[in-house]
């Protein structure tokens, strides 16, 4: 119905915002309940942190950090799934940390998923060790960088100091680190660990982020400060496709399509109102 | 786990997840029991997990020594200043530890923001690579130097933008940004709806979540369906009621 | 005013604590130089959590009183209230009694009430985001075109339907974040860094006194 006075196009502008709310639920539920498996290309930027992990010597010791909290699981919980794939498939060492609270969380559900010992025949304390969260963001990361056994005394699983670990003994500070891996949202995160680990101790580093951080990442990628970005879900989605392991980034792809196809009609219907009424009021 | 509990927490985590988005419809009762359950459990869980790194501190750390014991009780004696935050009359007090935590932060981001992200990054757009690239990339790399040098410019206020040289740089550098601004906000887009298809996943138990989250979510959305629709009907008769 | 209350007192306490971590970085002063400095890292971040109650204490002084004058919506605030008592006290670190953070009940809440509600306050911008798209999204200039073909672009380049249909959106897609926007991230980097930068010498040397309000005042 278009009252009076009303145009089409005044319509067209004017559309209820729980319609709007609405159409979005219409449209990303079904793909998940049925997923439609659109193909899926992989960009040079997932290419280069799979080939980091990938390429990493046997013995090569990765911390794991993560620099996030609930408010991203959508988006990086799929993300760090596959990494700790790739990292538990892989002769490497390495240690979990958390520099936001609500990291140990995640961290945690991710290792009861995936349940290492029994899956990977990874022995914890031994092949990685989950050392839980330190307070202060930049200031935990430069003590971390200088002093891990002092700024994280106990492991997060058993609470034992973490000297006791055997895998502890390799790993005493950021010297002994071949790879950092930041998994995050925002500060602290990738720009304090750049001020903190990269330029005093030249620690190598991935980051996989949330979307929205991805554009302040690509300096630091171009600049060789970070060696692979997975920005956001579809990033995790290419990376499962490279892993061979399709799980929830994957099951999300066609999620993604349409609600991107929605909100670029949104843009273009809200447009065409726009222009419309500004042509008849020139006229 | 036992089944109860499977039950109860797949129970409560659809019916919070509902009652968070019951606040696209409007503001109501649901949403607002959300947002205080939300607040009131993040923060006993921040202070759980401080309190739990301090006693690994002292366990681990500071309890060795005679001096480490000394410095811990002076850390907390510091610690115990914060909460003249709240007093008009002994609010320079909260000031030293807001000192000591704002000073060491300074110099810890001070010492290396230096070479970490002013030269590396000067670094790094002076040091474009013209010769051995083929040339698209070396066009490209050419490009992102005047890009940052003229976005640069653009934000410079010291000097008074009035010759005529300054105009094509300020509208090439205006460009510039609209275009990279453009790219931040499809990310912008991506994050939002991803963070959305998660929770949806979570409410159809897409494995690894709960299985029983289906189950529950068909039922739970329309409870709170018809609430709202019935809340909604008590303000509007109460409303024409007093008038 | 008596000298120990005076402002400059915390500005040479900032001072000190900024050189502690500047000065060894730059010249080297011995091991045991070194090993203070980072000892006082640690030290500091004692300090620090010293403040983890000043929030909640913040928090319950607004919603104590609503509940016990019995303000409108003091039954939410009780919600609060009970939410975080029970969470705290299930959660402290006394691992003799059974509590801490592996306790069963403090698991149980933080897995089933503040995950759910933590990730579910945040995914809900999607839908004020794609409103915004379609209300506030126009082509009104020159630069405001070159934003939404760019933003629009993007679109296509991270949905998997857009490159399926012409994998040159992804090309587009990494061209638009590899050259015009890192250009402009870094040109912020840059100016962000030089800002810091200044700060720091500010607060250093006193010029820089609004940390020192407390916020809100």
């Amino acid at each position: 119905m278009v009252a009076e006075g009303e145009t089409i196009w005044d319509k067209l502008e004017n559309i209820d915002r729980r319609i709007l709310y609405l159409l979005i639920w219409i449209v990303v539920l079904p793909p998940l309940i049925s997923p439609i498996g659109l193909p899926i290309s992989i960009s040079p930027s997932t290419v280069a942190y799979y080939e980091a992990i990938e390429k990493l010597p046997p013995g090569s010791m990765v911390v794991v950090s993560f620099d996030f909290g609930l408010s991203a699981l959508g988006e990086l919980y799929p993300i760090a799934v596959a990494t700790f794939h790739h990292l538990f498939s892989r002769p490497v060492k390495f240690a979990i940390i958390a520099t936001w609270n609500e990291g140990p969380i995640v961290a945690k559900m991710i290792i009861d998923k995936l349940n290492p010992e029994q899956t990977y025949h990874k022995v914890y304390g031994e092949d990685w060790i989950f050392l839980g969260w330190a307070p202060g963001g930049e200031q935990a990361m430069a003590a971390l960088g200088r002093d891990i056994w002092g700024t994280i005394t106990k492991d997060y699983i058993y609470k034992k100091p973490v000297s006791q670990y055997p895998i502890m003994q390799h790993l005493k500070s950021a010297k002994d680190v071949d790879i950092l891996i930041s998994l995050e949202t925002g500060t602290p995160g990738a720009d304090e660990w750049v001020r903190q680990w990269w330029e005093p101790y030249h620690v190598p580093m991935l980051v996989a982020c949330i979307g929205v951080m991805a554009p302040t990442v690509a300096p630091y990628v171009q600049a060789g400060q970070c060696l692979g970005l997975l920005p956001g879900l579809r990033a995790g989605a290419e990376y499962e496709k490279l892993l061979g392991r399709p799980e929830l980034a994957t099951a999300a792809a066609d999620a993604i399509s349409t609600s991107h196809i929605l909100v670029l009609a949104f843009v273009i219907i809200g447009n065409i109102g726009y222009f419309a009424k500004r042509r008849r009021r020139m006229e | 786990m036992s089944d109860f509990t499977t039950y109860f927490g797949a129970f409560l985590g659809v019916l919070f997840t509902l009652a968070v988005y019951s606040f696209l419809y409007r503001e109501n009762p649901w949403s607002r029991l959300a947002e205080h359950m939300f607040i009131g459990s993040a923060i006993g869980y921040g202070i759980a997990y401080d309190l739990d790194w301090m006693r690994s501190q002292w366990e681990g750390r500071w309890s060795l020594t005679s001096t480490g014991v000394t410095a811990f009780a002076f850390a907390l004696l510091l610690g115990l200043l914060w909460y003249f935050r709240f007093s008009r009359k002994y609010f320079w007090l909260y000031r030293i530890p807001l000192a000591i935590i704002t000073g060491t932060g300074l110099g810890l981001a001070f010492r290396t923001v230096v070479f970490a992200q002013l030269l590396t990054q000067v670094k790094a757009t002076a040091g474009i690579q013209l010769v051995g690239v083929d040339a698209w990339t070396a066009f490209n790399n050419l490009l992102s130097a005047v890009m940052v040098v003229c976005v640069l410019l653009y934000f410079t206020f010291t000097v008074r933008q009035t010759h005529p040289v300054w105009k094509p740089i300020n509208v090439f550098a205006r460009y510039t940004m609209m275009a990279g601004f453009g790219a931040a906000y499809g990310y912008t887009i991506l994050t939002r709806m991803s963070l959305y298809i998660g929770r949806c996943q979570f409410l159809l138990g897409v494995p690894p979540y709960a299985p029983e989250n289906k189950t529950f979510f068909p039922w739970i959305a329309l409870l709170i369906l018809v609430t709202l629709i019935g809340y909604d009907l008590y303000v509007k008769s109460r409303a024409s009621a007093k008038t | 005013m008596a000298w120990y209350k005076r402002v400059e007192i915390p500005i040479i306490i900032t001072a000190i604590c900024a050189l502690i971590q500047i000065l060894p970085y730059y010249f080297t002063l011995g091991a045991s130089v070194e090993d203070f400095q980072a000892t006082f890292v640690n030290w500091q971040m004692v300090v620090g959590t010293g403040a983890t109650f000043v929030g909640a204490i913040a928090i319950l002084q607004l919603h104590i009183p609503r509940i016990m004058k019995r303000r409108p919506q003091w039954e939410y605030s009780t919600a609060l209230v009970a939410m975080f008592v029970i969470m705290l006290i299930f959660g402290l670190p006394i691992r003799e009694l059974g509590l801490g953070l592996d306790n069963s009940v403090f698991e149980f809440l933080y897995g089933n009430v503040l995950t759910p509600l933590s990730s579910t306050m945040y995914s809900i911008i999607a839908f004020f985001i794609a409103s915004a798209a379609y209300r506030a999204f126009r082509a009104r200039s020159l630069e405001a075109t070159i934003l939404l073909v760019a933003g629009s672009l993007l679109l296509l380049k991270n949905a998997p339907i857009g490159t399926a249909v012409w994998p040159g959106f992804g090309t587009i897609g990494d061209w638009l974040f590899n050259v015009p926007n890192m250009s402009t991230q870094r040109a912020i980097l840059i100016g962000g860094a030089l800002g810091a930068i200044v700060l720091g010498v500010r607060a250093m040397t006193g010029y820089e006194r609004g940390y020192l309000r407390g916020g809100g005042e």
